[in-house]
């Protein structure tokens, strides 16, 4: 429910990101075929890939830890989740990667990093909209 | 608790991922540096796709 709830959070701003001359996209794990079927589902307007290997996550610094999984904080973000109205599909993907949300300008410059520490621990996209040169 | 790096290691996170390839939708394969090589862009690593 957590994933859901980010995604349409951004296909809201996704226009003004592309207005302000920057551009946006999606990298989640396990396998293309599955990616595929979630941007179809969600209509996405931005691009999802994939990175089964978890090599893009390692190399983001992105945490994997079973305890971080199940705390109070989890409880928290799924009460507000469940009030917006949506509810947990099949998970697919390794269950226990957390994700993050970073904003790069060239030459490798970074302008905001973010790394979740729990399941629906995540950023606001006015804050990442903010970040933009 | 979000972890905010301090500006001093800020160059770590893009260096490190730009070579990194992942897959599109179709199962190609693309260099992540190329997102942000022109202009700036938002990445949003998901947790899970549920």
């Amino acid at each position: 429910m957590f994933c859901r709830e980010q995604i349409a959070q951004l296909r809201d701003v996704t226009q003004e990101i592309r207005d302000r001359g920057a551009r946006v996209l999606a990298i989640g794990n396990g396998k293309p075929q599955q990616a595929k079927s979630f941007a179809e589902e969600r209509d996405l307007d931005f691009p999802l890939y994939t990175d089964p290997g978890l090599r893009a996550y390692r190399a983001a610094g992105l945490r994997r830890t079973v305890s971080s999984t199940f705390n109070l904080g989890l409880v928290k973000h799924g009460v507000r989740a469940m009030k917006s109205g949506f509810r947990q599909g099949a998970v697919q993907g390794d269950p226990w990667q957390q994700g993050g949300a970073f904003v790069f300008a060239p030459g490798d410059r970074v302008l905001f990093e973010q790394r979740s520490d729990t399941a629906g621990d995540h950023v606001d996209p006015r804050e990442l909209i903010d970040a933009l040169p | 608790m979000n972890e905010r790096h301090p500006m001093t290691e800020t160059n770590l996170a893009a260096r490190d991922l730009a070579d990194v390839t992942v897959l599109d939708t179709e199962g190609e394969a693309y260099r992540l540096g190329d997102a942000w090589s022109e202009e700036p862009a938002i990445l949003i690593f998901v947790r899970h796709y549920g």
